[in-house]
């Protein structure tokens, strides 16, 4: 049996033990008896899948090529894991308590939920990745055509298409049923882990014994390996300090980073104690995985011939010394790297293609009615096995593709710094609140953008996607945008190159979009709890049910968790609320958890959506809550719109009343007007009945008699006559129907007329006037102001009872109005009457004068229409009356002489 | 609970060890990184890689040893007051990696 047959056998007999540990594992799992398979070593052991087929082979031939500059790789993991108390601890924590499913749901969850991102994610994941697992089928094949061109039976070496092809099938038949067996990642998968803790301590192993076998076998100890080295090629200490520096810089980012990582370091948690052993154990696993790279390289370099490939020292050592069983123990280790790689990273992807692509879209394509339509749970299972199988045939096309040649080999740092470009946004996302979703968007697009441009679209090779004129002269011959030399930084390494630009944009972007923007409320609630997890590790909150069904949720949860899971979820918490039954209430508890239980299945974006879709109109997020609070502050708006408008109303009303109480006071007034005016008439209609009856009836009546009598009738028809005139007069001026005739005049002018038609100065009444002050030229109308002085003249004559009546008549001028002072030196107006005067029918007291007292209420209104008024003046002595005029058009002063 | 850290000026001399092995754990890796990146300034003309081998390594173990003795520590903290141990020594250690 050649050995090529020989390592197929054992292969496919390693394959079977693989396939029983996971079985065997799940259903240990599946009937509680699993706790075993949840130790803090099998964490460790887990996390071992860090060192792929790249490491395993490739460290040696790095170590060939570079020296010591190889174990960069494994220090920055050393220094994350023994600092885990800072940030994986909350990593952890944070995984755990947000129910987080891959690194794409940590950043869309950290960053509000947010599926666009965890789109964007998924998609650098998937191209960092792809290359990746590609490398892995290559090292698979290249070793086993290793073992044939080592064949001394010569038997032909198996095609490397169809080998790569049947690897790649067979890892995706394993990953689909072990690592879709349940739907909830939070249920972990047992078997899968367990397989690659068994992985992990085979080729752990396998080295080791390689190294041992270096070491003892072919050297002479210690002492003979270490002069060997000194002697070889890579004897002195030729490290660049930047590549050192910036390696394990970047080694420790992709621990972080890598979706894989990701995966069995915070998904598979099942414990938070479990970091503390693998604390130390890792970064020991990890020393003693590169504990003998350098011999094993040396040693390969000394013996093999010259033009052997270094990557396969592990193999090819033994092989030439005739150690078949070795070699094929190191092809075991080889193997188990390389599927062990596949295995998780086809896993994790998956998850991530699946939550954050594939289920949106069915979500959106079926209404987005989680509830009504068909299965969720198979449609998310059956998803993920097509992403699993997407994800490893991506890996094998680009493997065909690539060609599988030495470009292939450099993938592994080219996919550290891809995945790197996550780091700014996940660190800063858990240390800092103000870190935005924006920023992160910015960052990682600016940090991908430079990582494609610098490192893997040139490390396809000139002509492949840029040509070489770009990397001669640069983008659109722009020589600081050569891709190696970006900004005019020539001379630096490639990797370290493009890590350096990659990730200062990523981090620039990231930190300054995340300053100028506006994270939404959900993104700053998400940011808190991630921020201050160990504060309070529980609440996502956000729900407010109380309206939620119980039963859709049940319906719902039964779709995605399956009918048994969740109903024992859901009679656990009616349980825990002292219900009985298995519907519990939904309270904002319950749907906390259920949302975190379901985005175990499919992602917190989701999980969060559909759940959404469920409590639908009641209040369910933070966003939700804030929408109110803005109608709220609609409704304010509106209701103090309302206020204002019923203000108005009432203003309204006001003025209304108002009106009303006038109009009820002119019904009045005009009653008494009427009442008035009937006495007012009747006092001479009466007389003029009773004297002309005594003139019908009586005869024999003497001259002198009818005289006498046909006199007072005739005054008696004269005062009726006034007084309708006065009435007539009033109510044309009170209905604003007069018409003024303004013309220019004297005022002195119009005071001499006046006082004329009064009777004029004389003993019976003195009038002193004030000639000089008299000079002023008014513009108004003259004889209705006439007809004021005449009234108020007329009125002085009339009831000043003085000894020896005498009218004072004073002008003055103010800037604003004309007064002209009508003073008597009567006894004046007694106090009481002294605001009715300028009432209709107002006398003061029944005098010879006989007047209608509708002078005044006249003179009033002449005033009014003028647009000046007249007061009673008290105080003065006499009786005073002032009339004022406003200066302005009315007036003007007379022209200086 | 990190009112009882406030206002507890003096805490119990556990309590306090614990915190110090928290701060320490959070110094742990930067002294590593120091150490692990110290031979680069060996720039003489005659280091050779195997003595960065004999330095490297064992350091390397010597790190994950202390890991050992740290975290040993921490772990009886947390199962003696698994609330309290978060509250405070995680605030300064959640700063550093934006220094």
């Amino acid at each position: 049996m050649s050995v090529l047959n020989l390592l197929l056998v054992v292969a496919l007999a390693y394959v079977v033990l693989l396939f029983s540990v996971a079985f065997a594992a799940d259903r240990a799992a599946r009937l509680g008896r699993g706790g075993w398979l949840r130790s803090p070593v099998v964490y460790t052991l887990s996390l071992s899948i860090y060192c792929t087929a790249w490491t395993f082979y490739g460290a040696v031939g790095f170590a060939a090529r570079s020296g010591l500059e190889f174990v960069t790789i494994y220090l920055g993991p050393t220094l994350v894991m023994i600092g885990w108390w800072t940030l994986l601890r909350k990593m952890v924590r944070i995984g755990r308590s947000q129910r987080i499913t891959s690194i794409a749901d940590m950043m869309s969850s950290r960053y509000g939920k947010s599926n666009l991102l965890a789109v964007f994610v998924t998609i650098i994941a998937v191209i960092g990745t792809t290359p990746y697992i590609a490398l892995q089928l290559q090292s698979v094949t290249l070793s086993i055509n290793a073992f044939a061109q080592m064949d001394p039976a010569g038997g032909a070496a198996p095609d490397t298409a169809t080998t790569a092809l049947w690897i790649a099938a067979g890892l995706a038949v394993f990953t689909v049923l072990f690592g879709t067996r349940n739907l909830d990642v939070n249920e972990r998968h047992h078997g899968v882990v367990m397989a690659i803790a068994l992985e992990a301590v085979v080729k752990l192993c396998a080295l080791l014994a390689v190294g041992v076998f270096v070491v003892w076998g072919l050297g002479q100890g210690p002492g003979d390996v270490m002069a060997r080295i000194d002697a070889s090629k890579i004897a002195m200490w030729e490290v660049s300090g930047g590549r050192w520096v910036g390696l394990t810089m970047l080694s420790a980012a992709a621990f972080l980073c890598l979706p894989r990582m990701f995966q069995v370091m915070i998904v598979e948690n099942q414990d938070e104690g479990h970091l503390r052993t693998a604390s130390w154990a890792f970064p020991a696993y990890l020393m003693l995985m590169s504990l003998f790279v350098v011999p094993i390289a040396v040693t390969g370099l000394d013996l093999l011939p010259p033009g052997s490939n270094p990557d396969l020292f592990v193999l090819t050592l033994p092989l030439t010394a005739g150690q078949d069983g070795l070699a094929i123990f190191s092809f075991l280790g080889g193997f188990s790297s390389a599927t062990s790689m596949v295995i998780v990273a086809a896993i994790a992807l998956s998850t991530m293609v699946s939550n954050h692509i594939v289920m949106p879209v069915w979500l959106r394509l079926t209404g987005g009615t989680a509830m009504m339509s068909g299965d969720v749970r198979s449609v998310a299972l059956l998803a993920r096995r097509f992403s699993i199988a997407a994800v490893v045939l991506l890996g094998y096309l680009y493997f065909r593709v690539s060609g599988g040649g030495a470009a292939l080999a450099a993938i592994g740092l080219i996919a550290f710094v891809g995945v790197a470009q996550f780091l700014p946004a996940l660190v800063g996302g858990l240390v800092w609140r103000g870190a935005s979703r924006n920023g992160a968007m910015a960052g990682l697009a600016a940090g991908f953008v430079l990582w494609l441009y610098c490192l893997f679209l040139p490390g396809l090779g000139p002509g492949v996607v840029l040509p070489q004129s770009v990397f001669d002269t640069g983008l659109f011959g722009v020589g600081w945008l050569r891709p190696y030399a970006m900004f005019g930084a020539e001379g630096l390494d490639v990797v370290l190159h493009a890590m350096l630009w990659s990730l200062s944009f990523n981090l620039l972007a990231f930190v300054l979009v995340s300053l100028l923007s506006f994270p939404s409320p959900q993104e700053r609630l998400q940011g808190a709890q991630f921020v201050n997890v160990f504060d309070h590790s529980r609440t996502t909150g956000g729900w407010s049910a109380g309206m939620a069904q119980s039963e859709d949720l049940l319906i719902m949860a039964q779709r995605i968790m399956g009918p048994e899971e969740a109903r024992k979820l859901f009679s656990r918490a009616a349980t825990v609320q002292g219900l009985p039954g298995f519907l519990p209430e939904p309270t904002t508890d319950f749907i906390e958890l259920l949302e975190r239980e379901l985005s175990g299945s499919v992602g917190s974006a989701t999980a969060h959506a559909m759940i959404s879709q469920i409590i639908g109109g009641a209040n369910v997020s933070v966003e939700d809550l804030l929408a109110v609070a803005d109608e709220t502050a609609q409704i304010m708006q509106y209701s103090s719109q309302l206020e204002a408008k019923s203000a108005e109303l009432a203003d309204t009303a006001r003025q209304l009343r108002v009106v009303n109480t006038k109009l009820t006071q002119i019904s009045v007034q005009k009653d008494a007007f009427l009442s008035q005016i009937s006495h007012e008439l009747r006092t001479p209609m009466t007389s003029i009945r009773a004297f002309s009856e005594i003139m019908r009836d009586t005869a024999g009546l003497s001259d002198e008699e009818q005289a006498k009598y046909s006199g007072i009738i005739h005054d008696e028809a004269l005062r009726l006559t006034r007084l309708l005139d006065d009435l007539l007069d009033l109510s044309v001026l009170e209905s604003g129907e007069v018409v003024l005739h303004r013309r220019e005049g004297a005022l002195a002018d119009l005071l001499d007329r006046a006082i004329a038609v009064t009777g004029g100065s004389g003993p019976g009444m003195i009038i002193r006037r004030d000639r000089p002050e008299e000079d002023v030229m008014l513009n108004t109308d003259q004889d209705r102001l006439a007809q004021v002085f005449i009234n108020l003249i007329a009125n002085a004559r009339k009831y000043c009872d003085a000894e020896a009546p005498e009218l004072r008549i004073e002008v003055r001028k103010t800037d604003h109005a004309l007064t002209i002072d009508f003073l008597d030196n009567g006894s004046g107006v007694p106090d009481d009457h002294q605001s009715v005067i300028f009432e209709k029918f107002s006398r003061v007291g029944e005098t010879k004068a006989g007047g209608a007292g509708l002078g005044l209420a006249i003179c009033r209104e002449i005033m009014v229409r003028l647009g000046g008024d007249i007061t009673y003046l008290p105080g003065r002595g006499g009786a005073g009356f002032r009339v004022r005029l406003p200066l302005g058009e009315s007036m003007t002063p007379s022209a200086p002489e | 609970m990190n009112g009882d850290h406030d206002t507890a000026f003096y805490t119990e001399r556990r309590t306090y060890r614990r915190r110090r092995m928290a701060d320490a754990a959070t110094f742990v890796p930067f002294l590593g990184g120091a150490l692990f990146l110290l031979p680069v300034i060996w720039t003489g003309p005659a280091v050779l890689t195997s003595s960065v081998m004999i330095y490297l390594f064992p350091v390397w173990a010597g790190l994950s040893v202390l890991s050992v003795v740290l975290s040993r520590d921490l772990a009886r903290g947390d199962a003696d007051e698994a609330d309290a141990s978060d509250a405070s020594p995680q605030g300064p250690a959640d700063e550093d990696p934006q220094e």
